[in-house]
């Protein structure tokens, strides 16, 4: 008698554990539908140019216009179509600054926020960007307090209340010129990991063209990213510097024109000191894609933590994000395309004219050749054509085609 | 000490809950893996994807020119063919058949659609020298509008094509009737220049035979398989012990290279058979079957059992591709999706929804903890009515955390003699036990707690709060607020609902003159348990876990119990001198 009512407990125990538990599901899928938002994305024009212009060995991706290029980035890297190929987040920036772009992508994009990059501008949220980020409906990022959309750079409270009124949770990363948002950007990137990363990556704010390759390695990878100037190095970089607990690896883009030999010793009170020493993108752009840094970082005994900086890309069977900052979109069409290096193909940037490939790229990519091998053993590559034909012709994305290509046309 | 009823509805209420959320927790883990994919109507401004290149078109001929600009730009005669081969697109046999010879021949092979002039006149085929110049040859005599071309039979470009360069090394036979099965040799055709045939006397002298679906050849390998999905699957993956020159061989034997499927569909068989093009340079690879909706459970295991795995970096490769064929009508950009996850390169350890190794230890440990959960309350309520209830309800928790060690303490801790302590039942324990015993009473709750309400915060966000001071930046990091909101959250609950009842009844004073008593003890205890705790889950997630897990991973789960189990390590010394000092008790 005893043992019968003893179980009826057991059992009801069970019962209302299981029925928290089905609760619990049921709450999850209802907090998931309450904390996206309900508007539809409106239709977006389809850019046929994407789908004309490919070849085997290359994906054309976005327009002639900025705009679209990010959509179409964030398009092709986030389907949004299960929670697995859905973004944690989405990153706006400022369309109008180059620097301010370059700290996001750099320090904001990788995981654990896995977002892409979307323009606005100061005051306003193109049609396209809206739609996209209705489409996206990213899951909020855990380790931020699900923050959905973070905001950085000069954007104004009006396209905030804007994202805000979507239903998205935001988090503002705004200073007063990008040197400082560098710094904020490093505050929050390491509190965030508890831990400041000690490799850092140099442009000047005054000639940020040749470290633009430095913020694709970024967005793969996630690590430090400062301003000098063409005064020197700027008290707030000194100061983001030295919170690094075992001194700084710091990277300078660009040759002694770029960033003089001055200000590299200035900043050699901080940390080693390397450069990427190439004054023109397209040169800077090559070299950083087969440079690799390996060495000492922190630890001792028998926990060492190596540092790595670089892609050392130099064999076959990798991919290139070939961007043009010359084009009808400018840069504004060139840095969107960071996601690439992030996700996917996990690319290095290549900068191309529009109708040329500089000799520094194309002496890369011969190094890059693959060969034919046994069909379960081949090594392929695949090269992001990013823009409109105004911004790479067509005929230089099948010249890119043909320097990726793995196979001869004909056995002759 | 008597407790008022309220009092033990509350505590058995709450273990209820503790148990509750995790279990929900853990069934809204496959919850999410088994809903379906959306977006099926979602607007975009295209349809490629980071891992695949779709051949956009509303029909054939739409898609056909998409495939052979890909193939060849002609930009200029380096990447011009120097011949198109039409063929009556209702006869899929006649385009099948010629396969092999277009890489020989620098050609691509095109459906004879009504305007497909305009493809032909945009390619500038050169001529070819081996077909007395022609630049574009009408296979088995089809006709179109403005193409004019030297009409030719599949049999006397076979001929032919046996004279060119080495000859085919294999045939393949496949069955005439069914395109399901057949039109997967088309790329292997494509790549390899193996003959195709349709009938075994074709077959070229004196080389080896493969036989594709159903079709049976004595003396040939066979490649079969329940439906043409699976046959594709197996083609894919074959390889030949004895020659190495047949087969793709894109298994999991095969580490290193770089994958490319096309992805089609059986219902149009012309369409499906531009995948030949698609393997003559540029990203050969074997032909798969999809649905609309979504892809077939087969292609998509296979998929994912060729996902790539990178050791140190993901920008190291291999990178697999696919191509799609078709609109979305034909096929669903939820399908090409699923498969741009299943192909995306992930970490060696823990390849996302893939269940890798460290995966399915943390779902068998999570399995296991369940179990023995169930079986335990079950026995107690059983074979131990005199147990103290707190008790009954700790070991339980205590168990559903440490997989498979839940039984065996158990076993521990009651396979001994009982005394009678007035109304009490007690076990006569040595001290290590009694430790142990303690040790289940605080740790399973206050680590379960912890567990819960480390669940409850990630799953609504943790905080950060971003500083630059030079250690403060610490405590505004997610990973250590969590902590320290799992640590309070723990002391609170357990304290007032579990540990000061347990202790009031061992003191014989009141709850309430309990309470300043049992603060500190459970300060310490917890403190312990979070020592072990933390560090492990840090170093879990921040360093060996390549992808910090979330609650919506069984990782997680699978993290946080091994972490409950360490606790309980750590927490048990602490417990066993508690004991020795006779501050706690472990009898119960």
């Amino acid at each position: 008698m005893k043992r019968n009512h003893s179980l009826r407990i057991v059992w009801l125990s069970l019962a209302g554990v299981l029925l928290v538990a089905l609760g619990l599901v049921a709450g999850v899928e209802l907090y998931e539908r309450i904390y996206i938002p309900s508007a539809k994305p409106g239709e977006m024009p389809f850019l046929d140019v994407d789908h004309d212009l490919v070849t085997l060995n290359t994906t054309r991706l976005g327009s002639d216009n900025p705009i679209e290029t990010a959509v179409a980035v964030s398009n092709i890297i986030y389907p949004a179509t299960e929670s697995e190929n859905t973004p944690g987040a989405v990153v706006l920036v400022n369309a109008d600054n180059l620097p301010e772009v370059m700290v996001a992508a750099s320090r904001v994009q990788h995981f654990p926020v896995n977002a892409p990059l979307l323009y606005v501008t100061r005051d306003e949220i193109p049609e396209l960007t809206r739609q996209e980020l209705l489409r996206l409906k990213p899951e909020g990022v855990a380790v931020d307090g699900n923050v959905q959309v973070y905001v950085v750079g000069t954007i104004g409270d009006e396209v905030v209340g804007q994202v805000e009124a979507m239903g998205y949770k935001t988090r503002l990363l705004r200073a007063g010129d990008p040197i400082e948002l560098a710094v904020l950007a490093d505050d929050w990137s390491s509190t965030q990991h508890g831990d400041h990363r000690n490799v850092v990556a140099i442009a000047n704010l005054d000639n940020p063209s040749p470290a633009i390759p430095s913020i694709f390695w970024n967005a793969h990878m996630g690590q430090g990213f400062a301003f000098v100037t063409d005064e020197g190095v700027p008290e707030a970089t000194m100061d983001m510097l030295k919170r690094r607990a075992n001194g700084a690896w710091i990277y300078l883009f660009g040759d002694n024109t770029i960033i003089s030999d001055e200000t590299a010793r200035e900043l050699a009170q901080f940390g080693l000191v390397e450069r990427i020493p190439r004054a023109g993108l397209p040169e800077a752009s090559a070299f950083f894609a087969g440079f690799k840094d390996l060495g000492e970082n922190w630890g001792g005994w028998y926990w060492l933590e190596a540092r790595d900086f670089g892609w050392g890309i130099s064999e076959a069977g990798h991919n290139a994000v070939f961007v043009n900052v010359d084009g009808p979109g400018g840069w504004q069409n060139a840095v969107v395309a960071t996601t690439l290096s992030h996700m996917g193909k996990h690319a290095p940037v290549l900068a191309v004219s529009q109708n040329e490939v500089p000799e520094a790229v194309a002496n890369y990519l011969k190094i890059l050749k693959p060969y034919p091998t046994a069909p379960q053993h081949q090594q392929l590559n695949h090269g992001w054509i990013i823009g409109g034909e105004e911004t790479i012709s067509w005929d230089t994305q099948v010249a890119l085609d043909q320097l990726l290509e793995a196979y001869p046309y004909s056995t002759d | 000490m008597h407790l008022p009823n309220w009092f033990k509805i509350t505590a058995v209420t709450l273990a209820v809950l503790i148990a509750g959320i995790l279990l929900g927790g853990i069934l809204a883990v496959p919850y999410r893996f088994v809903k379906s994919p959306h977006g099926y109507e979602m607007s975009r401004l295209h349809y490629n994807t980071k891992n695949s290149t779709r051949f956009l078109g509303d029909n054939l001929e739409e898609v056909s020119a998409r495939v052979s600009r890909a193939t060849y730009p002609a930009t200029s005669d380096e990447n011009a063919p120097a011949v198109v081969f039409l063929y009556a697109y209702q006869e899929w046999q006649t385009g099948l058949a010629v396969a092999s010879f277009l890489r020989p021949l620098n050609a691509i092979l095109l459906p004879a659609t009504s305007g497909v002039a305009e493809e032909v006149n945009r390619l500038r085929p050169a001529g070819s020298p081996e077909l007395n110049g022609a630049r574009v040859i009408l296979l088995n005599g089809v006709q179109v509008d403005g193409v004019s071309g030297q009409e030719m039979s599949v049999e006397d470009l076979a001929t032919l094509g046996g004279e060119l360069g080495a000859g085919p090394r294999h045939a393949i036979l496949v069955d005439v009737n069914d395109p399901g099965t057949a039109l997967l040799a088309a790329p292997w055709a494509a790549y390899s220049g193996d003959r195709i045939v349709f009938d075994a006397g074709d077959i070229p002298d004196g080389i080896p035979t493969y036989t594709l679906g159903n079709v049976q050849l004595e003396g040939a390998k066979a490649i079969t398989g329940n439906s043409p999905a699976e046959v594709a699957v197996a083609f894919a993956a074959f390889d030949d012990a004895d020659n190495p020159f047949f087969g793709w061989g894109m298994n999991a034997n095969s580490p290193t290279g770089y994958r490319a499927y096309t992805l089609a569909r059986i219902e149009d068989p012309a369409m499906a058979l531009l995948s030949a093009n698609l393997s003559t340079h540029g990203k050969p690879g074997p032909l798969l079957w999809t649905n609309q909706k979504d892809l077939p459970q087969v292609v998509n295991n296979y998929i994912w059992s060729q996902r790539a795995a990178f050791w140190v970096t993901p920008a190291e490769g291999p990178f697999h591709h696919f191509f799609v064929l078709g609109g979305i009508d034909t096929i669903s950009f939820p399908a090409q999706g699923q498969a741009d996850y299943a192909v995306e390169i992930g970490p060696y350890l823990g390849k996302g929804i893939g269940m890798s190794g460290i995966d399915l230890i943390a779902a068998a440990w999570v399995a296991l903890g369940i179990v023995s959960a169930v079986w335990i309350l079950f026995h107690e309520r059983t074979f131990l009515p005199y147990q103290n209830w707190i008790m009954q309800m700790a070991w339980p928790l205590m168990a559903m955390m440490v997989g498979p060690f839940g039984i065996p303490l158990y076993y521990l801790a009651y396979s001994r003699p009982i005394i009678k302590a007035g109304k009490m039942i007690l076990w006569d324990r040595p001290l290590w036990l009694q430790g142990m015993v303690a040790t289940v009473s605080a740790v399973g709750f206050g680590a379960s707690i912890m567990i819960v309400s480390g669940w409850l915060v990630t799953f609504f966000g943790a905080p950060l709060i971003p500083n630059r001071g030079p250690l403060t930046f610490l405590f505004g990091t997610p990973m250590i607020l969590i902590m320290v909101i799992n640590y309070i959250v723990a002391v609170i609950v357990s304290w007032l609902l579990f540990q000061n009842p347990m202790l009031a009844m061992f003191y014989g004073l009141s709850y309430r003159d309990t309470l300043t008593k049992s603060l500190p003890l459970v300060l310490a205890s917890m403190a312990a348990a979070a020592l072990a705790m933390n560090p492990m889950m840090w170093a879990f997630m921040m360093w060996e876990i390549p992808m910090m897990p979330t609650e919506e991973s069984i990782l997680w789960f699978g993290v946080m119990f091994v972490t409950g189990f360490m606790a309980f390590l750590m927490a048990w010394p602490l417990n066993y001198w508690l004991i020795r000092v006779q501050r706690k008790s472990g009898l119960m």
